[in-house]
């Protein structure tokens, strides 16, 4: 038997006075379990430095953050989600549906941006609604109902749009959002960055942002407890639909279209980024912090692989790849119980 | 007497930071039934475990019917003939128990499966034990003792001569202790060695020919259990003298502070009770009896079909157990770690949760108001951890407990007018801690509170409670006051179908109130 399992067995059997004194080996043992992910993340950036000295240029970096904005933008609505226990993999539907939403209403429709961007979220507030109500009220698993759902999402674009990606002239106002910059930094990296920081705040510091981590740690003794569990799981599933809409509003605006596949990719890559944010900073539960660590890694890997020049197909290998590994991470070390 | 069956001596084992064995002797004879006690932290599972064969022993050796015994694995150990029965079970529960017995090392008769060989094995330990069950019965139709019994048969037919029972009564009905008892002591008669470990020191004294009691990793007592008292087996196992505890009077209460009328739900019928301001009153049945599903009723987590409840004089509906918590109602329910405690979570997390809102300002929760809510907590019941941000997964059964206990403390602010509702409070708690538990019940009640306790350990009813009901098949079947029935009145009203009707003679004067 190797000595970490001897100290994890010794952590529960012992006397607790006698078991709970810190020594050395398990210090270090828990802090390289709990940050090992972060790890990984500088030696990715390392590695892409090493042969590519442009990558670590501030110009790059910039770059990423752009690039990642979005994928921010669904994760930080992600991990609120599976905080609280419930997936949703209709999030990359729902945004492309947004996209499409917004392009068509201020292209086609000719309506102004606000009203175009009020509809489109309001699309990820009835998804995430509907979502909710099968959820919480019908009884139906989540990880069923937004696979069945986000097929309805990709209904609605198509009827909507017909398939067709939108062109045309957006207002500068609504370009502003995904092409512009306040200062030195893109619009997107700060909405998603303000994002951010309200999400930390809303989990780590709010009575409701508690009661969400309750309920996802055990969702019977929450209820025991006397909370409304049933409203916290709609908040989760609610906040991933509206914050895919954002995203899909904030992609559309960087692409200057709307394409109607553009935001799919998402679910892959939120719940790549949610898992992997699983591993590090709170193992075992779904964090804000773990999460940007989550979609860091997966941005630079996209972009290193790029600048590198690496074949195409190589992206979503290694992106399929990631989710299954920190998916098997957090299995294996019995943080987290699929099913 | 039989002869040295089993011998450890100069046993060590140290963990990092822990010395879990210092220097253990440990002797069990062939045929005879020897019980190993201590409380959590003891050392009793790491020396299971070292006879097992899943850890070795840094020092001392062991011997097994004079040779020395030295396993690397439990499969090793199996081999040589030890075993345990877990409390766990590892049964498959879709095939039968013939099937099930024989798993991994089936019969077979020209490649195929020879089920008949298998049955018949079966069968012949089935009488040779006297158990009430045929061979070809799928194992997911027994009961937890049944199942238990599966898989010491499983054991034996593995010829083992040592066989270790962990905590085997921890989920049994006490009718399903019995059985066990039992076949335990038919297998002794059979000169096999069983080492016998428990939480419930009754079942203890009452099975054991010898006892070895640890403490910090040392034997501080091997030798007859009846030479010593009750008492003086606790103190050697706290290692110090226990606080009296003054004996409780018995209580009246004077009206009602909750009470049903017949009340009906999934699992009960029909079921009138009250419990008085200041009094304890207890629920004494077998597993499904339907304590559970009326107490877990009377917090609002199920839905009641019929009837009436009375809280402070008024009818009130639970929709949720929301709405009973905020009418003071709350419930410490059974298996604690799945429903008392969010175990992801630290402690400080679990204690404040249902009482949050008393530590936020506009939504936001005020880290050190809570904090200093959560030490106090913590001091109050001496919850032994070294931090309020120690996680609860890793706390013992006792500890667990009081996590669940203090959240409620310091959800109501004042006990006076609450209603407690307690299943299982102490189970799977060790004798100190167990004794704490009580103190703090009794406390309770003479501060205003209103207990209802469903506890399978009879001996804690009747120790803590001013009256008992006893249900049976989800009827209250009896009552008894306080100092008028003993284990076996209970045990009687408990598990026998005959005799009187509900709401007999002794309880006219409960039945009228409310």
């Amino acid at each position: 038997m190797s000595d970490e399992q001897a100290m994890s067995r010794v952590q529960t059997e012992a006397q607790p006075e006698r078991g709970h004194k810190a020594f050395s080996g398990d210090v270090l043992f828990d802090f390289l379990s709990t940050y090992g992910t972060v790890f990984a993340l500088f030696i990715v950036v390392a590695i892409f430095t090493a042969i590519s000295p442009r990558f670590i240029s501030s110009d790059n970096i910039i770059n990423i953050l752009h690039e990642i904005a979005t994928l921010t933008i669904v994760s930080i609505g992600l991990t609120i989600c599976v905080a609280v226990g419930e997936f949703d993999l209709s999030v990359g539907t729902v945004a492309s549906l947004a996209g499409i939403v917004v392009s068509g209403l201020i292209v086609r429709q000719e309506r102004s941006a606000l009203v175009a961007i009020l509809a489109a979220l309001g699309c990820g507030l009835a998804f995430g609604l509907l979502n909710s109500v099968i959820v919480c009220v019908l009884r139906i698993p989540s990880l069923i109902t937004t696979l069945g759902t986000s097929a309805i999402a990709v209904g609605a674009n198509f009827a909507y749009a017909k398939g067709d990606s939108i062109y045309g002239r957006f207002p500068s106002t609504f370009k502003f959002i995904g092409q512009g910059e306040i200062g030195p930094i893109p619009t997107a990296v700060v909405i998603a960055a303000v994002l951010t920081a309200l999400a930390y705040v809303f989990l780590n510091q709010t009575r409701w942002g508690r009661y969400v981590v309750a309920t996802g740690g055990n969702p019977q003794a929450a209820r025991l407890m006397g909370i409304n569990t049933l409203m916290f799981r709609a908040i989760g599933l609610t906040a991933a639909g509206l914050c895919a809409a954002l995203a899909g509003v904030v992609l559309t605006s960087y692409l200057g279209t709307g394409q109607p596949t553009g935001g799919d990719v998402y679910t892959l890559d939120a719940l790549a980024a949610v898992f992997v944010g699983m591993t590090t900073v709170r193992p075992g539960q779904a964090n804000i912090a773990g999460t940007i660590v989550g979609v860091l890694i997966l941005g630079v890997i996209a972009n290193g692989l790029n600048l590198v020049g690496a074949p195409f197909y190589l992206q979503q290998i290694v992106r399929g790849s990631i989710l299954i590994a920190s998916v098997s991470l957090a299995v294996i070390r019995e943080e987290i119980r699929l099913f | 007497m039989g002869l040295t069956l089993f011998e450890a001596r100069g046993v060590y084992k140290r963990f990092p930071g822990v010395l879990a064995l210092a220097g253990v002797d440990f002797r069990v004879r062939a045929g005879e039934v020897h019980g190993l006690i201590g409380m959590n932290g003891a050392g009793k599972s790491t020396l299971v475990k070292i006879i097992s064969g899943a850890y070795a022993p840094d020092k001392g050796e062991m011997t097994f019917e004079g040779r020395r015994y030295a396993p690397h694995t439990p499969a090793d150990a199996i081999r040589t003939g030890v075993a345990v029965v877990y409390q766990e079970r590892t049964l498959v529960p879709f095939l039968t128990v013939a099937q099930n017995l024989v798993l991994g090392r089936e019969h077979t008769r020209f490649g195929l499966l020879d089920e008949a060989a298998a049955t018949r094995q079966t069968q012949s330990l089935i009488e040779q034990l006297d158990l009430p069950f045929r061979p070809s019965i799928p194992v997911r139709r027994l009961g937890e003792g049944e199942r238990q019994l599966v898989d010491l048969m499983r054991v034996l037919s593995h010829r083992a001569r040592l066989i270790i029972l962990d905590e085997p009564t921890a989920a049994l009905t006490p009718e399903e202790t019995e059985r066990l008892f039992n076949v335990v002591q038919r297998l002794r008669d059979q000169g096999i060695g069983i080492i016998f470990t428990s939480h419930r020191l009754d079942e203890v004294l009452a099975i054991c020919d010898r006892l070895t009691i640890l403490r910090d990793g040392q034997v501080v007592y091997t030798g007859s259990p009846s030479a010593r008292s009750r008492r003086e087996i606790i103190d050697l196992m706290l290692g110090r003298e226990l606080t009296e505890r003054d004996v409780r009077q018995q209580h009246t209460a004077v009206a009602p502070a909750l009470s049903v009328q017949h009340f009906s739900g999934e699992g009960f019928y029909d079921v009138c009770l009250a419990v008085g301001k200041g009094e304890i009153v207890g629920l004494a049945g077998l597993v499904g009896s339907g304590c559970t599903a009326l107490l877990e009723t009377l917090a609002g987590a199920r839905r009641p079909r019929q009837g009436t409840m009375i809280l402070a004089g008024r009818s009130v509906l639970f929709r949720s157990p929301r709405a009973a918590i905020k009418q003071r109602v709350v419930l410490l329910p059974e298996k604690r770690s799945e429903k008392g405690l969010i175990e992801r979570l630290t402690i400080r997390d679990n204690l404040v949760l249902p009482s949050l809102q008393t530590f936020c300002s506009f939504g936001f929760v005020r880290r050190s108001r809570e904090q200093q809510a959560a030490t106090g907590m913590m001091r109050q019941l001496r919850i032994t951890a070294p931090h309020t941000e120690f996680s609860v997964r890793n706390l013992s059964g006792g500890n667990k407990q009081k996590v669940v206990f203090g959240k409620w403390l310091l959800a109501l602010h004042a006990t006076d007018g609450a209603v407690f509702l307690l299943d299982e409070p102490t189970e799977g708690v060790d004798v100190g801690a167990k004794v704490e538990m009580w103190t703090m019940i009794q406390d309770l009640a003479t501060r205003g509170a209103a207990i209802l306790i469903a506890s399978s350990d009879l001996d804690e009813l009747l120790q803590l409670c001013d009256r008992i009901y006893v249900l049976r098949r989800g009827r209250i079947v009896n009552q008894f006051q306080r100092g008028a029935a003993t284990q076996a009145d209970l045990l009687h009203a408990m598990a026998l179908e005959s005799d009187v009707e509900p709401q007999s003679t002794k309880t006219g004067a409960m039945g009228a109130e409310g």
